[in-house]
C-alpha cells in the first residue's frame, strides 16, 4: 500500500532516473557498487522529499542530492576502477573505419573520465548534461569563474589521459 | 573535441534501462548505508548497551548489598548520566553533519567542520572520563569503604596524601588512554576526514 506522497515520489524518480543512473555510472566502481549507490541516492531523495518546497528546480535538487551522496560516501578506492562504457553509448553500430575510430576514441575518453577526481567528475557530468555555468554553480557551490578555469584544466587533463589510454599506459 | 562528442551521446541515457516502481518501493524499505547513517546506528547501539549495563550494575548492587553504601550505585548512576549527555551531544553533531540538499561544496565543508568537532569531542570526552571516574571512585573508597575506614580509624591519613594519590593515579592512567583514544579516533575517522579535506581544498582552488 503506497501513500500519495510515496506515489508522487516514485513517479518523480522514475521520470528523472536518468540523473541517478548517470551519477552511478561515473562514481560506481563496478556493477554491485553502482546498484548500492543507486539505492543510497533513492533513500536520500526519499528522506529529503518531504522538505522539498520547489525553491530550486527539481533537477537541481536531484543533482545536489545525487552528487552529495556519491561524493560524501567516499568508499575506499579499490586499485582497479572499472568504469564501464555505458549501455546507452552504441558499441557495435560503427561500420566504417572512421566510425570505429570515433567509437574507440569515445571509449578512451570515457575511461579517462573514470580517472578524474570526484570533483572533476561532477563538473564533467554537469558539462555533459549541458548545464550552464550558473546552474553548475547552483548545484556545486563553486563560483562561475573558478568553474570555467577548472573546466579548461579538466579538458587538458582529459586530453593527456586519453593519449595515455591510447598508448595503454 | 571528444568530450563534446560524448556530450551528444550522453543525452540519450534517459531511454536506457528503467528501474520499476516495485524495485524503487523495495529500496525505500531499506536502511541507508551512508557513513553518517552507520555512525548514528552504532551510536544508538552503544548507548543502549551502556544504559542496560549501568542499570543492571546499579540494580544488582542494590539487591546484592541490600542498600549498603548507596554512594556506589549513585556513582554509577552519575557516570551513566554522563554517558547519556555524551551520546546526546554526539548524536546532535551527527545530525548537523549532513545536508544533502545543500550545494555540494557547502555540504562537504559542513561535514568536515562538524566531523573535526566530533573527533575533538570524542577524544576529549573519552580521555576526561578516566580522571573523572578515578576521582569519584577514590572519593567513595576513601570515605565509605569499610577497609579504608578501619585503617583511617587506627591512624590518621592526611587529605594531602589522598589528593596526591588521586593525581598520580589519574596521570598514570589518563596519559596512555589519551594516546590510545587518539590512535583509535584516527583509525575510525582519520581517513574519512583526510579525504573530505582533500575534496574541500580542491573545490576551493581558484576561488
Amino acid at each position: 500500500m503506497t501513500t500519495r506522497t510515496e506515489q508522487d515520489f516514485l513517479l518523480l524518480v522514475q521520470e528523472h532516473q536518468g540523473i541517478i543512473r548517470k551519477v552511478c555510472h561515473l562514481y560506481g566502481r563496478n556493477d554491485a557498487d553502482r546498484d548500492d549507490l543507486y539505492q543510497e541516492i533513492v533513500i536520500q531523495l526519499w528522506k529529503a522529499f518531504g522538505s522539498f518546497r520547489g525553491d530550486a528546480k527539481i533537477s537541481t535538487w536531484m543533482y545536489r542530492i545525487a552528487l552529495n551522496t556519491a561524493i560524501s560516501n567516499l568508499r575506499k578506492q579499490s586499485r582497479k576502477v572499472t568504469l564501464s562504457f555505458p549501455e546507452f553509448i552504441p558499441k557495435d553500430e560503427a561500420e566504417t573505419y572512421e566510425e570505429k575510430l570515433k567509437e574507440e576514441k569515445l571509449q578512451q575518453m570515457y575511461a579517462a573520465i573514470g580517472r578524474l577526481t570526484e570533483v572533476e567528475k561532477a563538473i564533467v557530468m554537469l558539462y555533459l548534461e549541458d548545464k550552464s555555468y550558473d546552474e553548475m554553480e547552483e548545484i556545486l557551490g563553486i563560483g562561475n569563474g573558478a568553474l570555467r578555469v577548472k573546466m579548461n584544466r579538466i579538458k587538458e587533463k582529459l586530453r593527456s589521459l586519453t593519449k595515455a589510454e591510447a598508448y595503454g599506459t | 573535441m571528444e568530450l563534446d562528442q560524448l556530450k551528444e551521446m550522453w543525452g540519450k541515457v534517459d531511454s536506457s534501462t528503467q528501474t520499476s516502481e516495485q524495485e524503487l518501493q523495495a529500496m525505500l524499505q531499506k536502511k541507508s548505508k551512508s557513513p553518517i547513517a552507520k555512525m548514528k546506528r552504532n551510536l544508538t547501539i552503544e548507548m543502549w548497551v551502556v544504559v542496560v549495563l549501568y542499570l543492571w550494575i546499579i540494580i544488582d548492587y542494590i539487591i546484592s548489598f541490600k542498600g549498603l553504601i548507596l554512594m556506589i550505585p549513585l556513582l554509577f548512576f552519575l557516570i551513566g548520566v554522563g554517558f547519556i549527555v555524551y551520546y546526546i551531544r554526539k548524536r546532535k553533531l551527527l545530525h548537523q553533519m549532513e545536508c544533502v540538499t545543500c550545494e555540494v561544496k557547502s555540504n562537504l565543508q559542513q561535514q568536515l567542520q562538524i566531523l573535526e568537532k566530533y573527533i575533538r569531542f570524542y577524544l576529549l570526552a573519552g580521555t576526561a572520563l578516566v580522571p573523572i571516574t578515578i576521582i569519584l571512585m577514590c572519593t567513595v573508597l576513601f570515605f565509605y569503604a569499610p577497609e579504608v575506614q578501619q585503617v583511617r580509624a587506627k591512624q590518621s591519613v592526611p587529605y594531602g596524601y589522598f589528593l596526591l594519590a588521586i593525581v598520580i593515579i589519574s596521570v598514570i592512567l589518563t596519559v596512555p588512554v589519551y594516546f590510545l583514544n587518539k590512535w583509535y579516533v584516527r583509525k575510525l575517522y582519520g581517513q574519512h576526514a583526510e579525504k573530505l579535506k582533500q575534496i574541500v581544498n580542491e573545490m576551493n582552488e581558484e576561488e
